[in-house]
């Protein structure tokens, strides 16, 4: 397995991971409260998803440390291009319903959920696109 | 998984110099020893530049390395 498709499977595991724990953190507030979360609730996600992030790709580099310090090649870019592309379709439809359901509904917590959401969702599947065509070929 | 048209030689071409390996190969022509295996199992094409240094690699032309498949031929070995 090389660098890069380790990498994919670590950052979708971190991802899967605190972002389920983030949705579902959120959920709980909402619900307890009556309301939509308020949007602060990000700040923990985020410093979770930046520290473990690196913690978790440290660890990938020390365990392969020759791939590690290797540029991409040809193939890996590619996929990385061919998989980004997927996701930014799924991104700019999560991010244009979301607007859509802001002009109707008016909630700015909502709609600040609901993109953050998107962003995940597109992140996620990038990943999952990349080990696929890692596995497969493109 | 759909099988690319371009088939190749690469695999016999490194067992005929001296069991090289894909991670040997793939550090004489800038890529990851799983390309060359990508390549070599018809999954991934390499850009023209990468086919030109795999060829250089072996002292062959080109197209005895990497050969072009037609769709109908491609459709034949399929059956």
């Amino acid at each position: 397995m090389s660098f890069s498709e380790k990498s994919a499977w670590v950052m979708f595991l971190v991802l899967a991971v605190i972002g389920g724990g983030f949705i579902i953190d959120v959920v709980q507030v909402s619900l307890a409260i009556g309301a939509i979360a308020p949007p602060m609730m990000i700040i923990k996600f985020v410093v979770s998803m930046i520290f473990i992030s690196i913690v978790a790709q440290v660890a990938l580099a020390i365990t392969s440390s020759r791939d590690a310090s290797r540029p991409k090649d040809e193939r890996e870019r590619s996929i990385s291009l061919w998989s980004s592309a997927k996701a930014s379709f799924v991104f700019a439809f999560g991010v244009i319903t979301s607007l859509g359901h802001f002009l109707y509904y008016g909630d700015g917590n909502l709609l600040f959920y609901m993109v953050l959401a998107s962003l995940i969702i597109s992140q996620l599947l990038e990943y999952v696109l990349q080990i696929i065509a890692f596995r497969r070929g493109i | 998984m759909a099988t690319l048209p371009i088939t190749n030689c690469v695999r016999e071409l490194r067992q005929q110099h001296g069991d090289m390996t894909q991670a040997d190969l793939g550090d004489a022509v800038g890529v990851t020893r799983q390309t060359i295996a990508a390549i070599e199992q018809r999954r991934y094409s390499p850009s023209l530049e990468v086919a030109f240094r795999i060829a250089r690699v072996f002292n062959q032309p080109l197209e005895v390395v990497f050969q072009f498949e037609s769709d109908a031929e491609t459709a034949g070995s399929h059956n």
